[in-house]
Order: structure tokens, then sequence, then C-alpha cells
């Protein structure tokens, strides 16, 4: 009887306290879900070595223009810290302004400017992430895809082996794996 | 002590100690077991909470993808794949970070409609069949969602089936084990009891405790042993006692049933002496009666109850001097004889005079005796009814008085009549011229007078029978001297005669036989007026024998004359006087004439 009242009191509790969170943070938007997969992908990704300039090296994400998250990404960011390393953001406006970074976002719908990004970036070992129609088949590593709300994977299997990624089988089996270019 | 429901079953030392041994050893086992069930209860299901962490957190590892990047079908085939192997857990859900359901599991087969709870706080516990748990998954210090898991109990369960069928296995076999053993070694202990106990029973049926039993360990039992043996001898030492004391109490029980017989024999013979002597006493034709030494009456028979005049119970108590039977002087007399008696002193019978209430008078005679009869001093007393006879005795002195009176006048008359006679012959011879008859006249009356000499001195004597001897002696002599005219001065007579009382029919032989001889010295023995002097002797010896001596120094007898032939009447009628008193004559002519004539008295 006393248990029961117990669990009555912490469901109770726990009840009020999801409800105060949702009301606050209302449901996120298609990019906050996005920038938040994004800074999660360090989780499951293995970089080769030499990447990292020493082991307190953050983990830069860089953004190439059009930047559909704005500051939504630097605040996802803001204080996590995966494996010890902290996060950077990076924004490129042009393709030839691009550096190096560990990962990076390709918003645009162009596929030949897509195709141009990523043969400057063929060199390095760079986990791209874009969210349009065959970025996947363009050569990108990981493409999200909107089935109704829900987001889900493509992932170019031979763009990450030709990146010298490793991606844990986690993300791999949960995602829609396609042997594009 | 207490008595252990055990020792109440009939069952052998063997069978308790291997009943108590088997159920202590089972109990033992079996609590062991089910501390062991108990304790592995509580391992398991630690190690089943160990284990379910372990697999939430492979689920949360497994996870944290599908939860991250929000990947519910992915989250859901993992819960069914990881947990299909785990064929006890009936039940998991995985909620994302916000604590809404994100995945879950039911495991096939299994009936339940429940929705997954509500989440909690994380950790685990049992609730009835279930155990439940709930746990964080983490992801870098951050909470991405939080995994539910149920799992029944069947393992735990299946494993305690598992358990006690070994349990079972386990008993079973310690029991058998146990048993066989149990039967070996008990022997150890119940062995020597046994032994112990037979060589009881034997002891007890047999009653002979020379048998011992043998010691076969060190320990309690072999203590007992040495203790039972050792009671043993004591026992047969005291049986021996016993025995031994029986046999001096037979013998002594012998002694008394002897004792005891002969006592009764005696008591029968004291009661049958008693009863005589009460007879004897009680029918004594005397009276007897017994009194304290103040003169109070104690007991007295029958006949003095008739003397007295009283019945015994008016005596018994009473003091014979208040009793107002007797005169003052009796009184005083009987009561100095009493004190006389008191003091242990014999007294003489004493007669005294009662005059009894019925106004009787009788003479009685009294004997004092002083007796101890158990320390206590008494005074028995013989008391005689002499009135009869003290009658009688006045009649006797009476007619014996008569009698001697009567004796007197006879003595008296025969003396007269002897003097008349003597006086007769002396009147005859004055007429007698010659001078030999007037000598034999003489002699004649000389002989007469002697005769009526010894009737006179009896009827002049106290008892008319006894004469006193001398003084018929003296006036015989003194007559003789005067009857033959011996002048005074030429003979003299000298008389030695003892008191000896000779009665009638000795004194008139000897008063004859003395008037014959000193006769004969008178005319014979002093011719011409011859001096000399006549002597005669008489006395008694110690045999009763009288002797008498008549002598004289005269002439003496001639030597050729045998006095016993002669032919002279004198000395013929000495010798016929002699015969008479049956006594001897002798004579001796050494000096004078010498006569001895002894006769018994």
């Amino acid at each position: 009887m006393m248990r029961k009242l117990w669990c009555l009191v912490i469901i109770t509790l726990f009840a009020t306290k999801g409800q105060a969170q949702m009301g606050f943070t209302k449901y996120p938007s298609e990019y906050q879900v996005k920038a938040k997969f994004l800074y999660n992908f360090a989780r499951f990704v293995e970089w080769p070595d030499g990447v990292f300039a020493d082991s307190n090296s953050s983990i830069t994400i860089g953004v190439i223009d059009p930047d559909p998250f704005g500051i939504d990404l630097d605040k996802t960011v803001e204080g996590k810290r995966i494996n010890g390393r902290g996060f950077r953001i990076r924004r490129f406006h042009r393709v030839n302004e691009l550096e190096f970074c560990h990962i990076l976002f390709i918003g645009t719908p162009d596929k030949e400017y897509r195709l141009q990004i990523l043969k400057r970036l063929e060199d390095w070992s760079v986990l791209t992430v874009g969210d349009k129609k065959d970025f996947a088949y363009d050569g990108g590593i990981i493409n999200f895809i909107m089935v109704g709300k829900k987001i889900f994977f493509e992932i170019n299997m031979k763009a990450l082996k030709k990146s010298g990624l490793v991606l844990s089988p986690r993300i791999l089996k949960m995602s829609n794996l396609i042997e594009g270019d | 002590m207490k008595i252990h429901p055990i020792q109440k079953l009939k069952l052998n030392i063997k069978q308790k100690l291997t009943l108590i041994i088997m159920v202590s050893s089972s109990i033992a086992l079996l609590l062991a077991c089910a501390g062991i069930i108990v304790y592995d209860q509580m391992t398991y299901k630690q190690v089943m909470r160990r284990k379910l962490d372990t697999l939430a957190e492979i689920i949360g590892n497994h996870c944290t993808a599908a939860l991250i990047f929000e990947h519910e079908k992915d989250a859901r085939e993992t819960l069914s794949t990881l947990l299909k192997a785990e064929k006890y857990i009936v039940f998991a859900s995985l909620y994302d970070k916000n604590d809404k359901i994100f995945a879950r599991y039911k495991r096939e087969g299994v009936a339940t409609t429940t929705l997954p709870p509500l989440p909690e706080e994380e950790g685990s516990y049992f609730e009835k069949d279930y155990l439940i748990l709930f746990q964080e998954i983490m992801l870098e210090g951050e909470r991405i969602g939080k995994v539910y898991i149920q799992s029944n109990l069947g393992e735990i369960k299946a494993r305690l089936k598992s358990f006690i069928i070994i349990v079972i296995v386990v008993l079973i076999i310690s029991f058998l084990v146990s048993y066989l053993m149990t039967a070996k070694l008990q022997r150890i202990i119940s062995e020597p009891i046994f032994h112990l106990a037979n060589v009881a029973r034997e002891v007890s049926l047999q009653k002979d405790y020379s048998i011992r039993a043998e010691k076969s360990s060190q320990d309690e039992l072999g203590f007992l042993t040495e203790r039972f043996n050792e009671m043993l001898v004591q026992i047969q030492d005291r049986e021996d006692a016993l025995q031994k004391a029986h046999n001096e109490l037979e013998i002594r029980a012998q002694e008394l049933q002897k004792e005891l017989t002969e006592r009764k024999q005696a008591e029968e013979e004291l009661k049958t002496s008693e009863e005589k002597y009460r007879i004897l006493t009680e029918g004594a034709p005397i009276g007897i009666y017994t009194s304290d030494c103040e003169g109070n009456f104690l007991y007295g028979n029958k006949m003095a109850e008739e003397i007295f005049g009283f019945g015994r119970e008016e005596l018994v108590g009473k003091n014979l001097v208040n009793l107002k039977l007797l005169s003052l002087s009796d009184v005083n007399k009987i009561t100095e004889l009493l004190t006389l008696s008191k003091l242990g002193k014999e007294t003489e019978p004493h007669e005294f005079t009662l005059n009894r209430n019925d106004g009787s008078k009788v003479i009685i005679r009294n004997h004092n005796r002083l007796l101890t009869i158990s320390g206590e001093k008494l005074v028995l007393t013989m008391v005689e009814d002499i009135t009869e006879r003290k009658r009688s005795e006045e009649q006797i002195k009476a007619s014996l008085k008569e009698k001697e009176v009567l004796l007197k006048e006879i003595h008296h008359r025969v003396k007269n009549n002897l003097q008349v006679i003597c006086s007769l012959l002396y009147l005859q011879s004055t007429k007698v011229g010659d001078k030999r008859a007037l000598e034999m006249f003489t002699e004649s009356q000389n002989r007469v007078r002697s005769m009526a000499l010894i009737h006179e001195k009896l009827y002049q004597s106290k008892d008319m029978a006894n004469i006193d001897f001398s003084e018929y002696v003296q006036s015989l002599t003194t007559y003789l001297f005067h009857s033959y005219g011996v002048k005074t001065g030429t003979i003299s007579m000298n008389l030695s005669i003892d008191n000896v009382l000779l009665g009638v029919d000795k004194a008139i032989p000897c008063g004859l036989i003395i008037n014959e001889l000193v006769s004969n010295s008178l005319k014979y023995a002093f011719p011409n007026g011859n001096k000399g002097e006549i002597n005669i002797q008489l006395y008694s010896d110690n045999d009763n024998h009288v002797i008498m001596n008549i002598d004289d120094n005269g002439v003496g007898i001639p030597e050729d004359i045998d006095f016993q032939k002669t032919k002279t009447l004198g000395l013929q009628l000495v010798n016929i006087l002699t015969r008479q008193l049956k006594g001897t004559i002798k004579l001796d002519h050494e000096e004078g004439t010498r006569f001895e004539i002894v006769f018994a008295r």
C-alpha cells in the first residue's frame, strides 16, 4: 500500500516535471533536431589519426552556406563535450574558403555546388552531412531523410570508406546504406 | 530428572542412539541445507539484480544511438534482440530523456495487458513475483533515457526447485550413509552398555555377585563399568555380611525361641508354682498375713480372715492396732514386736487374745518374721487360732495335776504301808531272841525301809517319777548308821553323789544295792569298833552310763569268796538287782572292799 502510494507520488512528480519542460521548450524545430544530431554524430565517428592536434583539441563542426541552423547549432553545442573534446563552429561561405573541419554540413540544394564542395573535401577525413535529395548518392556520407516528421539517415558506404572514417555500427544499423559514387 | 519423550519410547539403547543420531544429523543437515538455500536465494537475488543491471546497461549501450537519433524501430529491434534470449524477462521498456515511452518489449506468450509503468527513479526491487528495475541511460554524463526491465522469478524458482531436489537427494544419501555409519559406530557406545546391562541382568537373575563386567573403554562407560564392578564387590561384601548377620540372627532367633520357650515354661512353672503357693497359702490351716513395717495389712489368707473375723477388703490397708481387737497391753506388746521385727531381730511367737467384733474371744499365736521382697521390707506373720489347744492344754494340765496328786497319794500310801511293814517287823523282832534271826529281821527291816524311803523321796519330788538320788542316799545311809548303831567318830561316811535323776525302776534296785553293800560294810568291814570310812560315789559318764562306786577301807571280803556265787542273801540280792539294772558289777579288794556297778540310765 505504502509502496503504491510512493509510486503514485513519484509518477505525479515526473509527470508535472515533464509537462513543465515541454511547456518551456515546445517541440524542437527540424533544424534544432538536425543540429543536435549533427553534434551527436561525433559520438559515433572515429577519425583517423592526425586529425586532432592533441587530445584536447576541439571537434570542429563546419557549415557551408546556406546555413539553416543559425544560432541553434551554436546553442546546441554550447558547453557540450564528447570524449573530453569541446566543439567549435565554423561557417564557410565559399568553396575556396573551406578549411578542415571534422563534421561539415552541406545544405545546398545545388547539385553542382555540392559536388564542388565534396570534391574540395576529397582528401580530408571529413564527415559530410547533408539534407537534400541525392546528397548521399552524390558522394556525401550521411544524408538526413524526412519520413513524415521523423528523420532517418542515408549513408554512402563508399564515401565513408573513402573518407577513412569509421562509423559506429549502431548508426549503420538504423540507417539506409547505399552504395553511391 | 525430566523425562525426554524419547525415553518413553519402547526402544533399546541401540535404537535410541540410532534414532537420536539420525534425527539430529538429519535436522542439522536440513538446517544447513535450508541455510544454504536461503543464502543462495538471497545471493541469487543479488546476482539477478546485477544481471539485470548488466542487462539494462547493455540495453542502454545498444540503444544510445537509437535514443539519440530518436530511432524507435531500432530501439524496439534492439530490445527484442537482446531480451529474446533472456526468457525470464517478461517486460521491458525504454524511455527517452523526457521520460516519454520510447520503445517496449513484451515477451511472447506472456499474458499481460499491463501498460509500461511510468518511469521511476533508478533502482531495482522485488515486487510480488517480479524483479523490477529502472536504470538511467547516460551518455557522456548526460541523461539520455531510461530503461525498465521486469523479470519474473522463474529463474530463482527454478533454482530453488533444483536446489530442493539436490537437498532431498543429499538428505536421502546422507541419511542412508549416516544410518549405516551410526549402525556401525553406535556399537562403541551401545555395546558396553549392552554388556553392562547383560551383566546386570545375569547378576540379578542368578543372584551371583561374583560376575564382573569387562571394561572396554576409558570414557564414562569405562568409569561406569568400574564403578559397577566396585558396586558388585560392595554388594557381595554386604551380601556376605548380610548372610552372616542373617545366620547369626537365625541362631539368635533360635536361641530366642528356645529362651522364649524356656521362659514360657518357666512362666508356666512360675504360674503353676504361684498357683501352688497361692493354693498353699490360701489353703494353709494357719493364718498368714503380711503387713508393712507400720503394721498396716497388705495381704491376708483365708484363715487369717477367719481368725480376725474381717473380710479381706476390710483388712487390707488397716492397722491391727487400730482394729480395736486387742487389749492395751497386747497392743503395746504387738507394737514392740513389730519394732523388733523392723530392726531385723528375730522374735518369738506370742499369744494374744482377740476380742472379735461378734463378741467371741480367740487366743492367737502370732509369729513375726521380717522379709525383703524386691527390696521392700515387709513383715510376714503366722497367726494361729490356739483357743482350742489352749483349752485342751488347760484340761491336760488339770488332769495331770489330778494324776500327780493321785500318784503322790499312792507313793505316800506305799511308803506308809512299807513303814507299817517295817514297824511290824520291828515289833516282831523284839520277840526274837535268836541273834541270827534278829539280824535277819533287822536286815529285812532295812530293806523295806530303803524301799519306803524311795517312795517318800518320790512323793516329795516334783515330778513323781525321778528322785534326787543324793538326798536319798544321805537319808538311807543316815538311817543305816542309826540302824546298825554305829558310834559317832568311828566310821565316817563320804558321799559324792552327782545330781543324777533316776526313775523308780532304777532307783529302787540302786537303793537296795546301796542298802546291802553299806550294811555289809557296817557289819563286817570294821570289826571290833575299828575306825574307817565308807565312800559312795555316783556319777554319770558321757555315754549316759551311771557309775556307782561303793567302797570301804575295812578288812575286806575274804579272798576265797566268789561274791557272785555266794549263798549270802545280801550279795545274791546285789547280783540279782545288778542284772535287773542290766548293768555290770566289779569287785576290787586291793584295799578294803570296792564295788563298781555300771548301768545304763
